[in-house]
């Protein structure tokens, strides 16, 4: 009997089915980790803000609590971002002239808001943050994530 | 249900009915048949989509488009970057707002005039949910329908939101230059030409102010109209008594909860109720023998009358709103004589600001029109070129007034045929003033500003008066400031405070600075404890002694002429507000308007409900449409009703429990400038109803028509598909089968899924409803669409 096929049509069949799976793994592969990198993710990327402001220097440096201009975060889903008013309680006494506050102060002159730009996209609602808070008790073997676990545990 | 079966036995155009013998239940006239339509209307009807607002697009059209966006971020999901957002917080934080967490303030709704307390939500300054307020008397923590979806219509679109001259846009203080040139006129001649029409009013402040204003034109005259009065009684019968006996036409919330329900015909329970105030030993005037003939039912008069007797002191006897004023005077004498009053009945002074028979002082101002003796008329509220009984010819009268200026929520029917509209503020935008059904006072506080130039009514009245740019918070609190210094005007419980006034007035006689700082101090405290609470303490009208007048029969007499012993070869037709819409005032809301109507279950329509006997003999069908692709949609017959010469068509529907021979209509469709959302829904009943009778009238004639007509309908959703969810058997068969309840629900056959069980940890959220004691009252479906 003719052959319609070639002998070799057999694994080229077996190939390219299994290869197919193989295809579809790597992409998914690929696709997960091009999501994740920084090129989507904007990781490190500095955003323009109206002011300079820096983190490390008012927490590590000054020592000032979170909860000093996050006032809500101990009792709502939202931390909370300080109005003007809370950066010029200080800054009305120290670098009451820098020019680099000076967005600041016509703020708190005009109450116009300060437009920040969000730095960090997780916007979680009330349910996801269950599951955030539990993924964290998990990850980091602590009971009760809220009496346990300091800002900075996370927020490096 | 054995009352509902006998009637849809008789209702015998499908096959199957007479084969049906032992008790069954169900809910829809063609489950009842069996026919196997309904499983197909099942199976098409996915009881979970989307609402669609914009007609143009039909739901499959909808779901397709859905399909393709959820497509399209799925795939953006993976490889697009996140948007750059801001982030703006505030430049000086409001005290108490705690971002994430919402706050509540007291405040008021109000309806027909009559405030519901309510607690509403805020977030961040804006509204987004409302409660009831426990503490005040119309509400005790509940709400209704119109209340949860009020929150849709303030931030509706289609409000409107400019000032407006003959359909351009305009400023207010250009409105206001031409009402003084206006005023100036009027001054001359005192008001002659001068009229307002509101709603029903009950603000103590816009009283004062409507007055003030007739003082000042001492010429000019102040008209109330509104379509529909409200039904206050409704609910609270079954909560307060153990049996509840509902005589009605059409099928209501109420009369699904009595226990004992007659079905008659509006024209007949004028004769119902004298005779059950005859059998009470009330002397009424003497029954003609085809009025006796009229009602079919002695016993069920009887037995009534027996319970009664027994329960003197501890029972109650309502008239309907919509029933003519010799059966609410029969009703007060059964009251009366039972010795319910001051047990269960109390008398107040009215709680109105002007208690008036409103359709008589809407024909007053039409006839004042037509005579050409109005040139000034103010419309504040209400919509009368569309809701006006169609005998008085509201819109041709209206077109004779020289200055037409309509205040409203919507450039509505009215807005378009007067000169200027200004547009009205929210009650969740504006200070305003309401009293309950009790006369409890609550001052009703704005929870947002304006978001359109929009003005309240006693903003627009200021314009009256010589300080024409005084603001809602100004008005509101001047006159409670003049009431409490006077202490004499705001009704009951003021006279306590001012007591404590006058002792702290006579200490410092002297000076007249401290005295003036005390009053301030306490009218403060005052003013925040009443914001506070929701409602100003000690305003509840005090209770009244009322006696009937010894010749009140003679000044009610037989009101219709009594029927004709052989059945009247006419129909009657009986006008309702809308269970959903109301008098039309809610139909751009789509909440509301999505919203399955108690009993009926249409939505986004109305329709012309009448008994199934009545549609068998006028040949009127309705069936489940067969193609078409749409879910949930009845095709009905259309008919053309013809009332005293006038003529609609309307879709019928068949409603089990309705009485025979009549015919019942919705208010509140077939709107022309609602907004995108109401606009040329259902047909407008208003054009048939008339001043003469406005309830109920006899002498409807229905002509079928070869039309049929879709109506969206959610009765046959969740069918059980034969697991009844009551289950029952006879004596025998549970003597045999103890068990035969469990049987099924033991077996419910489970899905067979690749997933694990979902385990609860913690709280397992869900929501259950005592079936019992539910009235239907459709608020938590409205609530769950915020
Ligand atoms: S359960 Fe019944 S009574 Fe309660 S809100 Fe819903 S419809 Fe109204």
């Amino acid at each position: 009997m003719r052959r319609t096929f070639h002998r070799s049509t057999n694994t080229i069949a077996r190939v390219s089915i299994f290869g197919f799976l193989f295809f579809l793994a790597g992409l998914a592969w690929v696709m997960i980790t091009v999501g994740r990198s920084s090129y989507v993710t904007e990781a490190g990327i500095a955003r323009r803000q109206p002011v300079p402001f820096s983190h490390k220097h008012h927490v590590a440096d000054d020592g000032i609590d979170c909860r000093y201009c996050h006032t809500t975060v101990e009792n709502s889903s939202f931390a909370g971002m300080p109005s003007t008013q809370i950066c010029m309680n200080c800054h009305s006494q120290i670098w009451a002239d820098s020019p680099m506050l000076e967005p600041v102060r016509a703020s708190y002159r005009t109450g116009e808001p300060l437009h920040w730009t969000r730095v960090h996209m997780q916007w979680q609602t009330p349910a996801n943050q269950d599951e955030m808070g539990r993924e964290l008790v998990r990850s980091y073997k602590i009971k009760d994530a809220r009496s346990l676990m300091s800002c900075s545990t996370c927020h490096r | 249900m054995t009352e509902r079966h006998e009637q849809a036995e008789k209702f015998t155009t499908r096959t199957r009915l007479n084969e049906v013998a032992s008790p069954h239940f169900w809910r829809s006239l063609e489950e009842l048949s069996q026919s196997g339509e309904l499983e197909e209307i099942v199976r098409r009807e996915s009881p979970r989509h989307a609402a669609l607002l914009d007609s143009a697009l039909d739901r499959r059209q909808f779901l397709k488009l859905m399909g393709a966006s959820l497509a399209l971020a799925g795939l953006t999901a993976c490889g697009a970057r996140q948007p750059v957002e801001e982030i703006i917080p505030y430049a000086r934080q409001p005290e108490q707002v705690v971002l994430g967490q919402p706050l509540f303030y007291a405040t008021a709704a109000t309806l027909g005039g009559y405030a519901m307390g309510i607690l509403a939500e805020s977030h961040e300054g804006r509204p987004t949910k409302i409660e009831g307020n426990p503490n005040h008397p119309a509400s005790l923590g509940a709400t209704d329908i119109f209340a949860q979806a009020s929150v849709l219509t303030l931030y509706d679109p289609d409000r409107s939101q400019t000032v407006m001259y003959l359909g351009e846009i305009r400023s207010w203080g250009a409105f206001l230059v031409e009402l003084r040139r206006a005023l100036a006129k009027e001054h001359d001649r005192q008001g002659a030409c001068l009229r307002i029409l509101t709603e029903t009013v009950t603000s103590p402040t816009l009283a004062a102010q409507l007055e003030q204003l007739l003082k000042d034109y001492p010429q000019a005259a102040w008209h109330q109209y509104e379509p529909a009065a409200r039904d206050e009684a409704r609910e609270g019968a079954r909560l307060a008594f153990d049996r509840l006996y509902v005589v009605e036409c059409t099928p209501s919330c109420t009369g699904a909860m009595a226990d004992h329900r007659l079905p008659i015909k509006a024209s007949e329970i004028e004769s119902f109720a004298r005779a059950v105030a005859a059998g009470l030993g009330i002397q009424t005037v003497e029954q003609t023998a085809n009025q006796q003939s009229a009602i079919g039912n002695r016993q069920w008069v009887a037995a009534l009358v027996r319970d009664l007797e027994q329960h003197r002191g501890a029972s109650i006897v309502i008239a309907g709103e919509e029933q003519p004023p010799v059966v609410h005077a029969l009703a007060h004498a059964m009251n009366q004589s039972l010795g319910n009053v001051g047990q269960t009945i109390i008398y107040t002074e009215p709680v109105e600001a002007r208690p008036t028979n409103q359709l008589e002082s809407l024909r007053q101002l039409v006839s004042d029109m037509d005579a050409g003796r109005v040139e000034t008329l103010v419309i504040t509220g209400g919509n009368p070129v569309y809701n006006a009984p169609a005998d008085l010819h509201f819109a041709d009268s209206l077109q004779k007034v020289g200055l037409r200026i309509h205040h409203s929520l919507y450039y509505d029917e009215t807005s378009a045929l007067c000169h200027w509209h200004i547009p009205e503020t929210h009650y969740l935008e504006a200070w305003s003033d309401a009293r309950a059904f009790d006369g409890t006072v609550t001052i009703i506080q704005p929870l947002i500003a304006p978001l359109y130039e929009g003005k309240s009514a006693h903003e627009l009245l200021a314009a009256f008066s010589p300080q024409p740019d005084r603001l809602g918070y100004d008005i509101i609190r001047e006159y409670w400031k003049g009431v409490r210094s006077q202490g004499n005007k705001g009704g009951a419980g003021v006279s306590t405070q001012t007591s404590v006034r006058t002792a702290s007035a006579s200490q410092s006689a002297n000076s007249p600075d401290v005295q003036t700082v005390n009053f301030s101090e306490e009218f403060e405290s005052w003013w925040n404890k009443s914001l506070h609470d929701g409602l100003v303490p000690d305003t509840a009208s005090r209770q009244k002694a009322v006696s009937l007048k010894t010749d009140w029969l003679n000044q009610a007499p037989l009101s219709s002429n009594p029927q004709s012993p052989t059945p009247n070869p006419k129909l009657e037709i009986l006008f309702r507000p809308d269970p959903s819409i109301y008098d039309g005032r809610f139909a751009n809301n789509g909440w509301l308007q999505e919203l399955p109507k108690p009993l009926t279950k249409l939505a986004w329509d109305n329709a012309a409900l009448l008994s199934p006997q009545t549609a068998q003999r006028l040949g009127l069908t309705e069936e489940i449409a067969s193609r078409g692709g749409e879910h949930g949609q009845m095709s009905v017959s259309v008919v053309e009703l013809n009332y005293q010469g006038r003529t609609l068509r309307a879709p019928v529907w068949i409603m089990p429990g309705h009485a025979e021979e009549s015919v019942t209509v919705y208010l509140g469709y077939g709107r022309e400038r609602a907004g995108r959302v109401g606009d040329g829904r259902g047909f407008n009943a208003y054009l048939l109803r008339t001043s003469d009778a406005p309830w109920f009238g006899v002498g409807l004639e229905i002509k079928r028509t070869d039309d049929s007509y879709s109506l969206a309908c959610t009765q046959a959703h969740h069918s059980m598909e034969g697991r009844e969810l009551v289950r029952f058997a006879t004596v025998d068969e549970y003597r045999s089968r103890p068990d035969f309840a469990r049987r099924e629900a033991d077996d419910p056959g489970r899905a067979i899924s690749l997933y694990p069980d979902w385990k609860y940890e913690g709280y397992a959220w869900g929501m259950a409803i005592d079936t019992g004691s539910c009235v239907g009252c459709n608020a938590h479906r409205t609530a769950m669409k915020v």
